[in-house]
């Protein structure tokens, strides 16, 4: 019997960023039968590049009531791990992004291997991270902060202003996972400001940092003060680059897209 | 030679009885899965319990009758097919009419349900006029499920074991022990050992429950059949649900006089409001074809029953009590909705 576990990381989202090892180890999986698994993004994304690729999708997990995050992602990482190591088979894990990128799965899945003695393979992808900053010029002399918005939003992680920071998910606006459309994005971009602006300015510049989605899934930038943050909408996976106070100019500006276009929403 | 018989359940395709058998699930498709019964006994049936339900004042009853009443239209004109389709393959949209079909015998007859839960369990009487004056000797199991043991019970005949049916493995249990066994289902379904899993009866509400339905359902190609069709989903990939299979009435040409396309019945309705015991007549609009039953309000009815292809829109608004220019919007409403043409 198999018994194997193989976490592949896809990248943020187009195939360019698809690493070749990423590649291999899809095809592989469809040459072999292998019984693969994916959420909503990771799932779309291996099937535009592996036609035929037979996905189960974990989706039912986020719809459940009752199961928040936490909750599903425990409930997935100890399938898979029973799945690859009790049943014996053949298990690969889909995932978008890097697998090592806040992603809660994926650690319950490597602390439960490792604490187990089960082999992991974990097939590494360009995380979102990589794609945000191409938009800013992040100096790294003063240190980064990487937060989920919700933490600081609703969390009470606090920032330390003199350390730019990069929060992620800015659009998200439930605990639930079924937070895939805007509308709702504003209550989170209230929150997140009346936080932010007991520690920084009103006019404290910050960059709002999206992709323009399919197909071309350009980087976007938009700067504004503090002070405007919640007057739009924005996508679950935006992003909300905060300079810090005093710190080197260039980390409060907005980049040109690195793509060689003009900068067209 | 001895005559067996052959229970209603599981309702697997195949149209021949075997030599020395007689196939209740085979009669039963032939005299009661037809247009003729849709449109005939089975609506006959079905109105008069509603007329008594309506009669008592029981709205959850008249509820569930009418959503049944108004199926029978777009099932008698799919019915046929289906049964042919079905007798001669097994085929997912097929069974997927048939299986509201037999909703539709269940509750005109009166039927409870078979063992498999989906399949109506004919009475003494049926099963009797069904043998057209044959004595069987025994009742011919073919898997557990299959309701012989209670047909023989009815009968008062033995059973003996037929040919195993050739079905993908499937396991039945309670549905308390689903959460406590997940780790082994899911994990057999997954190696392919297990094609699916019966519950006998309903899940516990609690999340490891829920948790294990969802792995089931993850794991198993074919549990939503099984959940859907009972043991006669595991012989198709995949079925549409009847909504799908239904699509709106084209609409009717443009002009004048006008004349119905479909039927009208003006009941009390509609049934989330029998249901929260507040009815107020409705107008159903109910197409002799695949198109899903429209509620409506009953000015539309009375105007629908008042254009009988002689008369104008004008005319028929007199005779139905309305005024012209409110009757000539609901015509031209109506005709986008496939109930009139010119």
């Amino acid at each position: 019997m198999p018994s194997t576990l193989t976490i592949i990381g896809l990248g943020p989202a187009r195939r360019e960023h698809v690493t070749l090892e990423a590649m291999e180890h899809l095809e592989a999986a469809l040459e072999r039968g292998a019984r693969v698994y994916g959420l909503a993004h990771a799932r779309e994304a291996a099937e535009r590049l592996v036609p035929g690729l037979p996905i189960r999708s974990l989706d039912y997990l986020y719809g459940m009531p009752g199961v928040d995050r936490p909750k599903a992602y425990e409930d997935l990482a100890k399938m898979l791990v029973r799945r690859a190591f009790e049943d014996g088979l053949d298990v690969v894990y889909l995932v978008a992004g890097s697998p090592l990128y806040v992603n809660d799965a994926v650690l319950l899945i490597r602390r439960l291997c490792a604490t187990r003695g089960h082999p992991l393979r974990l097939v590494h992808g360009v995380s979102f991270v990589d794609l945000v900053l191409d938009r800013v010029y992040w100096t790294g002399h003063r240190g980064l902060q990487l937060y989920s918005a919700w933490n600081v939003a609703r969390d009470g992680v606090a920032l330390d202003a003199e350390t730019p920071a990069l929060l992620f998910q800015l659009g998200e606006f439930t605990a639930g996972g079924d937070a895939l459309d805007d509308r709702h994005s504003t209550e989170m971009l209230v929150e997140l400001r009346d936080v932010l602006l007991r520690r920084y300015p009103p006019e404290h510049p910050v960059i709002i940092l999206y992709s323009s989605g399919r197909p071309d899934y350009r980087s976007l930038g938009r700067r504004l003060p503090l002070a405007e943050l919640a007057e739009g909408t924005v996508p679950v996976y935006s992003n909300l680059w905060v300079p810090a106070v005093g710190g080197p100019a260039v980390e409060a500006e907005l980049a040109p897209p690195s793509d060689g276009l003009e900068d067209r929403p | 030679m001895s005559l067996v018989l052959r229970p209603v359940g599981p309702f697997l395709t195949g149209a021949a009885e075997a030599p020395g058998e007689l196939n209740l699930s085979v009669r039963l498709r032939e005299r009661l899965f037809t247009a003729a019964a849709m449109s005939g006994e089975h609506r006959a049936a079905l109105g008069d319990q509603l007329r008594a339900a309506f009669a008592e004042g029981d709205g959850e009853a008249a509820a569930s009758l009418l959503v049944a009443w108004v199926q029978t239209w777009a099932l008698a004109s799919m019915v046929d097919e289906a049964r042919v389709r079905w007798t001669q393959r097994p085929d997912g949209a097929a069974l997927a009419v048939l299986v509201a079909a037999a909703e539709i015998v269940a509750q005109a007859k009166g039927w409870p349900m078979g063992a498999d839960g989906r399949w109506p369990e004919p009475d003494v009487d049926w099963v009797m006029s069904a043998l057209d004056g044959a004595r069987p000797d025994a009742v011919a199991q073919h898997h557990p499920e299959d309701g012989a043991e209670a047909l023989a019970a009815l009968l008062n005949l033995p059973v003996i074991q037929g040919a195993p049916l050739p079905l993908p493995p499937v396991v039945s249990i309670p549905g308390e022990a689903l959460a406590p066994r997940r780790a082994e289902l899911c994990g057999a379904v997954a190696r392919g050992e297990l094609a699916a899993v019966r519950l006998t009866s309903p899940p516990p509400e609690d999340l490891p429950t829920r948790l294990a339905w969802g792995e089931l359902h993850l794991e198993s190609d074919l549990q939503t059949q099984l959940d859907r069709f009972g043991l006669a989903g595991l012989t198709v990939n995949e079925a549409p649900s009847l909504a799908e299979l239904l699509s709106p009435a084209p609409p009717g040409a443009p002009g004048e006089p006008m004349r119905r396309l479909c039927d009208v019945a003006i009941l009390p309705g509609p049934p989330s409001a029998l249901r929260a015991g507040r009815p107020r007549p409705t107008a159903w609009l109910l197409f002799r074809g695949p198109h899903p039953p429209i509620p409506t309000i009953v000015e539309a009815g009375r105007l629908l029953q008042a254009l009988d292809g002689q008369r104008s829109v004008a005319q028929a608004a007199q005779a139905a009590g309305l005024p012209v220019q409110q009757a000539e919007e609901l015509a031209e409403a109506l005709r986008g909705l496939g109930a009139l043409t010119a």
